[in-house]
């Protein structure tokens, strides 16, 4: 089933067919058409991302004059991450939106972006993404087919505990830690000395609850978000990871879509990507505030700890070049202007 | 090589019961600034009780409800620890932004009316449970020392908990998802001790809950607390307003979408004879969502 819902007036419809052929016919009536595009994505309500999907929304139907309509269904309505994008790879959802751990299982190389301690900060991220290696991952979603529409994020993720802070590298040996089911992830677990446990979302909170797990990492939104925090007695400020998220259209769908509006889905979006970056950055603080709120302590390691955590997570980027060969030229790249940068 | 951090123990806030982005009004118990309008002048309690009762039977106009609640507040200066009064206040000042402010969800004003509420409805609770507070005081945490209030605490806690809800909401998702577990954990206790409290309105708030969760949404359970609240007050046009606007468009139930509201708006204005006001804001709230429906579904 398409994502796009076309509706042509019949009226109009039968006055431009009428004692005409095909060929002359399809145009004007394509003229006329307009589309619904589909959006997936597991952001909630009332978050930045959702705001962003319905800034870019609004963008886009004003821009259309109306012939182009995207409707988001937030939430996770449409099903999880990593369901919904094999989805819009077929078609059968027109645009979807989410995290590139989810995005890995059907274009792994797209994993590099979160290896352990890449970034420093989210603006050397903003730099790699959107200088370095737009142009390069562009194409290579294209060619696995997606169209890249925006790039923003969901943050650093962190480690969230039942037992203490973690300081250095041992403090998580031997813990079974819930891990995203994505190779970065479960090998930095590794790397750490824990037991990662891939288990759904949905499922995370009772597996804290009943010692299932002994902790988990995701940004402190998320945390608050899914309630997890309700099961933690300490959450370690690690940044260890930074996630990315996107907005992506499936290439099936955008084909079908004359270029006027296929140019305005993908055109002059700087705004709408920085003002939802802000966004969500604008929320740490604020989130740092309802862990001692909820009587939780917040460790942030120190300089010498990240660089412990670093180093006996470096064995990571090994892992998955030898497992995703085609991410040894997007590594180089983001080494080489990190090196610059920091040059 | 890394950027250079202090090492830091965030400490958790020794003052207790200090909900996410506001302080709390647990051992405030003087008397009310006046805040919706200049405190009468002194008169007997129970003419200023009568008068304000009055004015509350007259909330269709918000002219008459803010004199309501000067009224109450007028009390309270004489006597801050009528936990009753305090969570009348509660109600009046939820029933202010939620029937007359809500067309500006960003404005300070609806911001602040829920906050008052939500200070207002922490009064209550202290002044009708003293053990409730000296546990807060102490250190515990709200969602423990919730389960000891008992009956007596019903509209105090439901009050409480919904002007926080909607603060919080309305504040920002930092502070709706600091205190989500807060309001489900008072609205529980509600729950456990009164399924039938204020027309089924336990039901009516987990039947949303449910649908909006941001993590765990569960349709199924949002469905059987609206079908219960509407099974104990099949007339209370809030629950079906309400239903249509979380569950029917969560689940893309579009004709059941319609179904609700127009049964709102078929609905009688004295379908529960002591709620006129409030029946008449959820049939302007049915409008409001009839006409956003294309963009909903």
């Amino acid at each position: 089933m398409s994502s796009f819902s076309p509706k042509v007036k019949r009226r109009r419809l039968l006055a431009a067919g009428a004692g005409v052929g095909v060929g002359t016919l399809l145009p004007r009536a394509q003229a006329q058409t307009t589309f619904t595009l589909k959006l997936a994505t597991v952001a909630p309500e009332g978050t930045p991302w959702a705001e962003q999907v319905a800034e870019y929304s609004k963008k886009v139907q004003a821009e259309s004059n109306g012939r182009l309509r995207i409707k988001a269904f937030l939430g996770g309505a449409l099903g999880d991450e990593i369901q919904t994008i094999g989805e819009c790879r077929r078609g059968s959802i027109g645009m979807w939106g989410g995290t590139t751990g989810s995005l890995a299982s059907s274009v792994p190389e797209i994993s590099v972006l979160e290896l352990p301690y890449l970034f420093r900060s989210a603006q050397e991220a903003d730099h790699i993404l959107d200088k370095v290696l737009a142009e390069e991952l562009r194409r290579r979603l294209l060619a696995r087919g997606f169209v890249v529409v925006l790039w923003s994020e969901n943050g650093f993720r962190s480690f969230g505990t039942k037992w203490g802070p973690i300081r250095a590298p041992g403090d998580l040996q031997g813990h079974k830690m819930r891990s995203q089911e994505s190779l970065v992830h479960l090998e930095t677990y590794r790397a750490l000395g824990a037991l990662p446990q891939p288990i759904a979302i949905t499922e995370v909170l009772p597996a804290l609850q009943t010692g299932v797990v002994d902790g988990f990492d995701n940004t402190p939104l998320y945390t608050f978000a899914a309630s997890w925090h309700l099961a933690i007695k300490h959450f370690t400020l690690s940044q260890h990871i930074y996630q990315p998220g996107l907005i992506l259209l499936s290439k099936k769908e955008y084909d079908k879509l004359p270029p006027n509006l296929q140019k305005i889905l993908t055109s002059d979006l700087d705004k709408i990507t920085m003002n939802g970056r802000a966004a969500v950055r604008e929320m740490d603080p604020l989130l740092l505030q309802n862990f001692n709120a909820a009587k939780i302590p917040v460790y942030t390691p120190s300089a010498a700890e990240r660089a412990a955590l670093a180093k006996a997570t470096s064995v990571v980027e090994q892992k998955l070049v030898k497992a995703v060969p085609t991410v040894k030229p997007l590594l180089a790249s983001i080494k080489k202007a990190l090196g610059s940068r920091k040059g | 090589m890394f950027k250079r951090r202090a090492t830091v123990w965030v400490l958790p806030l020794v003052l207790s019961g200090c909900g996410t982005g506001r302080k709390s009004q647990w051992e405030t118990p003087q008397p009310p600034a006046a805040t919706v309008a200049q405190t009468k002048t002194a008169e007997p309690a129970n003419d200023a009780g009568a008068a304000a009762e009055n004015s509350w039977q007259r909330r269709s106009s918000k002219a008459a409800l803010q004199d309501a609640v000067a009224r109450w507040e007028s009390i309270l200066a004489a006597n801050p620890a009528d936990g009753a009064t305090w969570a009348k206040i509660s109600r009046a000042y939820y029933f202010l932004a939620d029937g007359y402010l809500r067309t500006d969800p960003k404005s300070d004003a609806y911001l602040d009316t829920f906050e008052k509420g939500t200070g207002a409805g922490e009064r209550a609770l202290a002044a009708i449970s003293p053990e409730f507070k000296a546990r807060v005081v102490k250190g515990d945490d709200v969602e423990d020392a919730i389960k000891v209030v008992g009956p007596e605490g019903l509209a105090a806690m439901y009050w409480y908990a919904v002007n926080l809800s909607k603060w919080s909401r309305a504040k920002g998702l930092a502070a709706l998802l600091g205190n989500k577990e807060r309001v489900k954990s008072v609205v529980s206790r509600v729950l456990e001790l009164d399924e039938t409290f204020f027309h089924g309105a336990p039901h009516r708030y987990f039947g949303a809950y449910w649908a909006l969760v941001p993590v765990g949404r569960d349709l199924e359970k949002s469905k059987q607390h609206f079908d219960k609240s509407l099974a104990l007050a099949p007339h209370y046009a809030g629950t079906k307003v309400l239903m249509a606007e979380s569950y029917a468009v969560k689940k893309q139930d579009k004709a059941l979408f319609l179904k609700l509201l127009d049964e709102v708006l078929a609905m009688p204005e004295d379908a529960i004879a002591d709620l006129v006001p409030e029946t008449r804001v959820e049939k302007d709230k049915a409008r409001e969502l009839k006409a956003k429906v294309d963009e909903l579904f």
